[in-house]
């Protein structure tokens, strides 16, 4: 009974994780309300957490107060949705930003700006989600065209082909635009600078709508990873999963890009990183995905405002700059040819 | 004839326009070893695939104990009848026990807990398939043949009565062919587990099957007791190819020797194309 007796051991040694990751989380949310652009002292930051805001230093503490919410919620849902994409398409290389998803709705957003003049959160939110998922519909049906169906290096050009394409399209639309271009400025790259409070209220729970959809696809997902005639004959519904989880991720990645603009490779780097500390079983991975990318969202952000004091980099252009490598290491680690298959 | 388990009627069955199984007609005997063989393209697959409801038959239907496989809910489907895909693929990091563990999905309810139940139908497999000492291995770890012991083993934990196998030796050297063979065969005696494996070796599918069934384009050419399918007869229409068949010294089920156009000894009249079935003498 080697597999009964081993089993729990694994177990705890995931619960531990978790609850480091937990522990590593509160780190990043305090490192993150006490460094910025200036320097506030430990005193003022706990009674700016208190709810004063007699000094200059507690007013900036009290601005990275939604700031660090507003990462951490972007971070768990972008993370989120690239282990669940992985999981859907099978494909290693699968990530919010680089199949095109962000970008979509992103270019969504802006279009509605420009042409609609949305001006509601809600409005913004809506629109995001309808062009994340149509941005992900046509990056499969094209990357789906050939020999060999929808292949992970195949799906991966698609996405960043997409990718490309729609945010030219959203600069286009932008710069002849003087009117909106501080508004549309925020979903060219993405950033939680110009986080509030009202953004925050509207977003968390279609975020969590949209957690609890892929958290409900976790077994589904694990049956998918076996392929999916051996997963349909083990009687999983198929068609279901891969419904549910998609729409759940579509859910994520439009309203983190609808409140942050699009953030790229938090999707690809956070659950290649958690499978190597949980497995593949996505009933561990999904929950270890969502902090793991809270934290880095957080830590990407707080390193965008001391890199270039005192102005700030926005968190899109970090995260593009940590996730580049992993992208690279995750391609080269296999061998080119399984991916192209 | 023992009463068939598996019955597929009128079966009509292929691929987006490319129909394979052109009204197909075939009763799986309960408790026994079925082996489909064929030539490549035959449509052993997508008949197993049909029986297995990992695809819709355009006409016809499959029962299992009467009831039509494509109308029973999936998961009780799967508590009847397992199926092991031709190359089954797993993810990264994966452990032998998780896998198995996999095979207990069909048992388990939409807020699945795992039960002692689960633990001691995975230990059964473990032990059955000689993989308990694996069992906190990762399948990447592993050699071809422990692999496919392992897949077997997922395919046991789903405890049911009829599993079908789409060639299950396939990449395997001999001796692990043989392993797994008799693997199913104990499992067969064991368990009175009904089993069909499409095999591409006619000799192992001749040696361990209680019925033999012969396709040709989509169609039951031969079906029954090795000895009365494995003929020079059926191998000609079915693989176009002239053999002899021999009785096989160590299992006493009929054998199959290839002729090809090379390497007959002159005392062996090779047929001549043409007047072929004078040379060849039916088992």
């Amino acid at each position: 009974m080697t597999a009964a007796a081993a089993a729990p051991q694994r177990r705890a040694a995931r619960a531990r994780w978790i609850l480091l990751l937990l522990a590593g989380l509160a780190v990043a949310a305090g490192l993150s309300l006490a460094i910025g652009a200036r320097s506030v002292p430990l005193a003022e930051i706990l009674s700016a957490l208190g709810g004063a805001r007699d000094s200059v230093g507690e007013a900036a503490v009290a601005l990275r107060i939604p700031r660090t919410l507003l990462a951490a919620a972007a971070g768990a849902a972008l993370a989120l949705a690239g282990a669940v994409m992985q999981g859907v398409t099978r494909n290693p290389l699968a990530d919010p930003g680089i199949l095109g998803v962000n970008a979509g709705a992103a270019f969504a957003v802006v279009a509605g700006i420009a042409f609609f003049g949305l001006s509601s959160v809600s409005a913004y939110v809506l629109c995001a989600i309808l062009g994340a998922g149509a941005a992900a519909a046509a990056v499969y049906a094209i990357g789906g065209i050939g020999a060999g169906g929808a292949t992970p290096l195949k799906l991966a050009l698609t996405g960043t082909a997409v990718a490309i394409a729609l945010s030219s399209l959203t600069t286009a639309i932008v710069l002849p635009r003087g009117d909106i271009a501080g508004t549309a400025r925020s979903w060219q790259t993405g950033g939680v600078g110009g986080a509030g409070y009202d953004s925050l209220r509207l977003g968390l729970p279609v975020l969590a709508l949209g957690a609890a959809l892929c958290l409900g696809a976790a077994r589904g997902l694990n049956m998918l990873g076996l392929g999916e005639e051996t997963a349909k004959g083990l009687g999983s519904r198929v068609a279901a999963t891969r419904a549910l989880a998609s729409l759940g991720a579509v859910m994520l990645c439009g309203t983190a890009t609808a409140l942050c603009g699009p953030i790229g490779f938090v999707g690809l780097v956070v659950p290649h990183a958690c499978r190597l500390l949980c497995g593949a079983d996505h009933r561990w991975l999904l929950p270890f995905s969502a902090i793991g990318g809270a934290i880095l969202l957080i830590l990407a952000d707080i390193a965008g405002r001391v890199a270039m004091r005192p102005a700030e980099m926005d968190v899109g252009i970090v995260t593009a700059f940590l996730g580049a490598p992993v992208f690279i290491w995750i391609v080269r680690r296999r061998r080119a040819g399984a991916l192209a298959q | 004839m023992t009463a068939a388990v598996l019955i597929a009627e009128h079966l009509v069955s292929g691929y987006a326009g490319r129909r394979v199984l052109a009204g197909l007609d075939l009763e799986i005997g309960r408790g026994r070893i079925t082996a489909i063989v064929g030539a490549n393209a035959c449509g052993k697959s997508t008949l197993l695939r049909t029986m297995s409801r990992l695809i819709a038959p355009e006409a016809g239907q499959v029962l299992l104990d009467g009831r039509s496989v494509h109308r029973m809910p999936p998961r009780a489907l799967a508590r009847q009848l397992g199926v092991l895909p031709q190359s089954p693929s797993a993810p990264e990091g994966i452990t032998v026990a998780e896998l198995v563990g996999m095979g207990r999905h069909p048992h388990q309810g939409v807020l699945a807990r795992w039960s002692r139940r689960d633990d001691e139908a995975v230990a059964a497999a473990l032990e059955a398939t000689g993989t308990a000492a694996l069992a906190e291995r990762g399948l990447d770890e592993l050699s071809g043949g422990q692999r496919q012991r392992v897949w077997i083993a997922m395919a046991l934990a789903q405890e049911t009565g009829v599993l079908l196998l789409d060639e299950p030796t396939t990449y395997l050297d001999i001796a692990h062919q043989i392993e797994v063979l008799d693997l199913l065969t104990d499992l067969n005696r064991a368990r009175a587990t009904t089993i069909v494996m499409v095999l591409h070796d006619l000799n192992l599918a001749a040696r361990y099957a209680d019925r033999l069934v012969a396709m040709a384009a989509g169609r039951v050419q031969a079906a029954g007791p090795p000895a009365e399918v494995l003929t020079a007869a059926m191998v000609r229409t079915v693989f176009g190819l002239e053999a002899r068949i021999l009785d096989d010294p160590v299992s006493g089920r009929p054998m199959m020797l290839p002729y090809g156009r090379h390497h007959a000894r002159p005392a062996e009249p090779a047929p001549a194309a043409g007047r072929a079935a004078t040379g060849a003498r039916a088992g």
